[in-house]
């Protein structure tokens, strides 16, 4: 059954167009997470669904009822900010309990829910603080404990974790994770950190000027995007590119590189090759696919980024061993892994061919 | 700004003896002009206190044991109405302040929360009025007050400082509302309030150091002018602190205790406000030049 | 969002009744007190001012148009031309005055309590008392302490040896417009003051201290990094004088002098004029339309000044980022 159901919503502020028509399904308990570059429609989309921004046309449905003019305490869901968002005069207990008080929920309903989530999240021995008493991750939890408190059918996140540091990031991203076992509740979870996207998501939505470019489980955006913008933002280090053709025989060539056994569908023209930096193998100089010059080597302890130059605008970065020992000045052979190449035509559509990665189910 | 501490040289000492200089010329102009600037007032409240031998025998002296007096106070109290013109400000003062912050507040929010049509032309209309004093517009005032039936009312004169501390109450506010963050509205909105709710019960709380801020402005010129008070309110039961004063002072020209009393009495409580919100003044004053 | 609930079909079970978005009766509740208040009895008034400034009054009380007639009479006519351009011509002196000794005096000052001198917090709070009180009082103030009758300040010059100097300026015509302007600039400079401290304030610390690096002596990072950055506020200062001066003063030289700006009309100015222009005085009787002529030269006079700041100063004055 679909929780939540987007149909051609489209959103203009003013003249400019922000969201372009998108067309979503997403299935009750699932973790559903919005990637995209900076200002590409991501918040806007999540603030359509929760209500706190009109719709220009389309619609939007949760359960089976379209909530196009439903105000957004109305629509079972509930929303966790970026900023916390807390009500800075009242306590921990105040902030957690102040929608059902609202709403005029009984008094011993309204604590045993509130001790509740206090105690999934660890919070029983805040609920006297003030917002300003407590440290950006406990902030960040007490919001996510009032999100709990309204028991929604839909948890809204908008980007909750980029104020916090990188080692609270790690925890709290686990955290939310449980949590989304525990409670098995829809989530809806905007980031532009991929790690995030990744490690939480059932599936992610990857956005680009309000237009969904592909949606997918974490392993199918990652092994088959559908085009260079998806193949280029989910991995990291990002993935090579290079320019291709294709010769008589529907082979496939890089510039510069031997002949690859690629066999792709006749007639489609291939321009560009992508190859994840660590799905390449190191070699002798001269060796292998390609040969180039080490320009800097990145040494990380249990791997090392290399940097080589193929004559091309942009290095080509190989993710390799951390006991690999070519210094910068040096020349490397690299041996590309046909599964794990992608082939893209001049509209930066992905190519399927017969060597491509078959999805570990 | 913090003086940081040079590495001790060979220049040192010598660069020592000129900081010293340096701050005491420092503290002498300061504190000469504190003198210039408090000496008036101390002269005038110290005399208050004598009789009028002392008054003009020896102006410069304290009050003693043979020229201390209160006839003054005696006079003013006695023939004044000064406790009526105290109440009389206060509700003006009062009253324009409130209405000042709430409306100012409440059109401040709606200008920059909500995105409609006539937005930024209502803002700039707002404030149009921080460049032209209301005080040309007094002919045509004055005659919409006989045709409202309020000459004579303190309502006049509250309706034209509300009219008159608008603009810059908008203007600050608006411009700080604009910094506040979107999430916490919004967090209401999703918990269920209504605009109005979320106005009184999540932003009004967010600004309250603004507010103050913009009190302060609004206040001095309402509690000390003497123009509109003249003009749509000068009847007996209606004078302001600072008409009744004036007027009285007019009456009173040769009885100089009497004088000095009703000044006296005109400035001590100022200065005993003064001195107890000072603090929170002076912090509102340069915030708000910050801001603006 | 609103408040106002709708039948709507419930297709999900819901203990209440849902409310809906999209009502923006909200914006126009909050909105119209002010806009109101505000245009009743601000905007309109000026408008209307405007607008009578056109009319002729007749002795049946009815109105007649008159173009710019009033205008001209303002302008050209002997008997008014004379006070008009008086009182213009002093507002400027007194605008002069508060800009050569009020601005830099507060400047001076708010410098000094920026290098955070002891005592700074009760300088700065007791610089600021003459501005709390009202301009009648101080007016009242300053006459009593310059009366040769109660002689106070012949007193004091004479203990220092100047008692030579002394004269009832308040009474000459030669120097009560002075005397005046300087009562006003005792009573106000705490805001230049406690403005340009606020903007000095904003500075931040590493920027003088990249000046001290740099090798700026004290004085040197005054006049090389500081000024420049607190221009805009001297802007702001001096337009805050320039529509202070015409505003403002009328209090000070009414309580003060009256309202004949005597002696012989040497401390008259727009205020007066036009205070006496509309309820008359002794002789002259009240003239509604020659009253909102002067208030609207007043009010072009004043936006001449705020045009050439705006145009001419403002945009100049770069607002470094901060
Ligand atoms: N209130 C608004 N008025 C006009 N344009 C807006 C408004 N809010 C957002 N936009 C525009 O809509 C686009 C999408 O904004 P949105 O905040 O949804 O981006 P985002 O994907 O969340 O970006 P980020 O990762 O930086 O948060 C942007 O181009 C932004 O400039
Ligand atoms: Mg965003």
């Amino acid at each position: 059954m679909s929780q939540l159901v987007l149909r051609k919503v489209r959103k203009s502020f003013g003249r400019i167009d922000v969201i372009h028509g998108v067309d979503l399904e997403v299935r009750d308990g699932e973790f559903v997470v919005f990637v995209g570059p900076s200002g590409c429609g991501k918040s806007t989309l999540l603030r359509m669904i929760a209500g706190l921004e009109p719709i220009s046309g389309g619609e939007i449905a949760i359960g089976d009822e379209v909530v196009n003019d439903i105000a957004p305490a109305d629509r079972g869901i509930a929303m966790v900010f970026q900023s916390y968002a807390l009500y800075p005069h009242k306590d921990v207990y105040g902030n957690m309990a102040f929608a059902l008080r609202h709403a005029g929920e009984d008094k011993a309903v309204i604590d045993k829910r509130v001790r509740h989530a206090a105690d999934i999240l660890g919070l029983e021995p805040l609920l006297k603080r003030k917002p300003k008493e407590l440290s950006g991750g406990q902030r960040q939890r007490v919001a996510i404990g009032r999100a709990i408190v309204r028991d929604p059918e839909i948890f809204l996140f908008d980007e909750p974790l980029s104020n916090l540091d990188a080692a609270l990031r790690v925890q709290m991203r686990v955290e939310i994770l449980r949590l989304h076992k525990r409670l098995k509740t829809t989530m809806i979870y905007v980031t532009h950190d991929q790690v995030e996207a990744m490690t939480l998501a059932d599936r992610i939505v990857v956005l680009r000027d309000g237009r969904i470019e592909q949606v997918g489980t974490p392993l199918e955006l990652y092994h088959h995007p559908e085009n260079r913008f998806v193949a280029g933002f989910i991995g990291s280090p990002r993935m090579n590119f290079l320019p291709a053709a294709r010769d008589g025989q529907g082979h496939v060539t890089a510039a510069g590189s031997r002949p690859l056994d690629l066999p792709v569908e006749p007639g489609s023209d291939v321009v560009e090759l992508g190859i994840r930096p660590e799905h390449v193998g190191l070699c002798a100089a001269g060796e292998g696919h390609l040969t180039g010059e080490v320009l800097v080597a990145e040494r990380l302890g249990g791997e090392t980024f290399l940097h080589v130059d193929l004559g091309e605008p942009e290095p080509f970065v190989v993710r390799a061993d951390g006991s690999v020992t070519q210094q910068s000045g040096e020349s490397v052979g690299l041996r590309l892994r046909p599964e794990s190449l992608h082939v893209f035509d001049g509209e930066g559509r992905a190519h399927p061919h017969r060597e491509r990665h078959a999805l570990i189910a | 700004m913090t003086q940081t501490a040079p590495p001790e040289t060979r220049r040192s000492r010598r660069g020592r003896s000129r900081r010293t200089g340096a701050a005491a010329g420092v503290h002498l102009v300061l504190a000469g002009y504190t003198l210039i600037a408090l000496f008036p007032v101390v002269l005038v409240v110290m005399n208050s206190f004598k009789n009028r031998r002392g008054i003009f025998g020896d102006p410069l002296g304290l009050p003693d044991a043979r020229s201390f007096s209160l006839e003054g106070y005696a006079t003013v109290l006695g023939e004044g109405n000064f406790a009526l013109y105290y109440g009389n400000s206060l509700i003006v003062t009062v009253a324009s302040l409130f209405l000042i912050l709430l409306l100012g507040a409440m059109a401040a929010h709606a200008l920059a929360e909500y995105r409609f049509r006539l937005n930024t032309l209502l803002g700039i209309y707002m404030i149009l009025g921080i460049m032209v004093p209301i005080r040309l517009g007094t002919v045509a005032i004055l005659q919409l007050m006989v045709d409202l039936d309020l000459v004579n009312t303190l309502l006049s004169l509250i309706l034209v400082y509300t009219a008159q501390g608008l603009p810059i109450a908008v203007f600050i506010l608006s411009e700080f509302m604009r910094t506040l963050s979107r999430d916490i509205k919004d967090c209401a909105r999703v918990d269920g309030l209504s605009e109005y709710r979320i106005f009184f019960e999540v932003v009004l709380p967010l600004i309250r150091p603004v507010l103050a801020t913009v009190a302060v402005f609004s206040m001095i010129p309402i509690w000390n002018d003497l123009w509109f008070p003249l003009i749509l309110a000068s009847s007996d039961a209606t004078k302001t602190v600072t008409l009744g004063v004036q007027q009285f002072i007019g009456q009173y020209t040769v009885n100089w205790s009497a004088v000095l009393a009703s000044l006296s009495i005109a400035i001590l409580p100022v200065l005993a406000l003064y001195a107890i919100f000072s603090r929170q003044l002076i912090a509102g004053i340069t915030s708000g030049a910050v801001k603006g | 969002m609103t408040d106002v609930i709708t039948d709507t079909v419930e297709r999900r079970p819901t203990p209440r009744r849902k409310r809906r978005l999209g009502g923006r009766t909200h914006i126009v509740v909050f909105l119209a007190p002010a806009v109101l208040i505000y245009t009743v009895f601000s905007i309109y008034p000026l408008i209307e001012s405007l607008r009578l400034s056109l009319f002729d009054g007749l002795d049946d009380g009815s109105a007649v148009w008159t173009g710019l007639g009033n205008y001209t009479t303002l302008l050209s006519d002997p008997n008014w031309a004379v006070r008009f351009w008086n009182a213009l011509w002093n507002n400027l002196i007194l605008f002069f005055i508060h800009m050569v000794v009020q601005n830099p005096l507060g400047l001076l000052l708010a410098a000094l309590l920026s290098l955070a001198p002891r005592f700074a917090g009760a300088y700065r709070t007791l610089i600021f008392v003459p501005t709390l009180l009202s301009v009648v009082i101080v007016g009242f103030v300053w006459e009593l302490i310059l009366s040769p009758l109660w002689g106070v300040a012949q007193t004091m010059l004479g203990a220092v040896g100047l008692g030579w100097l002394y004269a009832p300026w308040l009474g000459l015509e030669s120097s009560a417009l002075t005397a005046v302007s300087l009562i006003s600039v005792w009573q106000y400079v705490g805001i230049p003051m406690m403005l340009i401290y606020a903007a000095l304030l904003s500075i931040p610390d590493e920027l003088l201290d990249a000046a001290r690096v740099d090798g700026l002596s004290g004085v040197a990072i005054f006049w090389k990094v500081k000024l420049p950055l607190i221009l805009p506020t001297l802007g702001i200062v001096a337009i805050l004088t320039y529509i202070g001066n015409f505003t403002a003063s009328f209090d000070l030289i009414y309580s003060i002098q009256g309202v004949l700006g005597p002696p012989d009309y040497s401390t008259d100015i727009m205020g007066t004029l036009m205070f006496r222009t509309f309820f008359g005085q002794q002789t002259q009787i009240g003239d509604i339309h020659m009253g909102a002529t002067v208030a609207s030269m007043m009010f072009f006079i004043i936006l001449i000044g705020v045009t050439i700041y705006l145009v001419g100063v403002q945009r100049r004055l770069t607002r470094y980022e901060m």
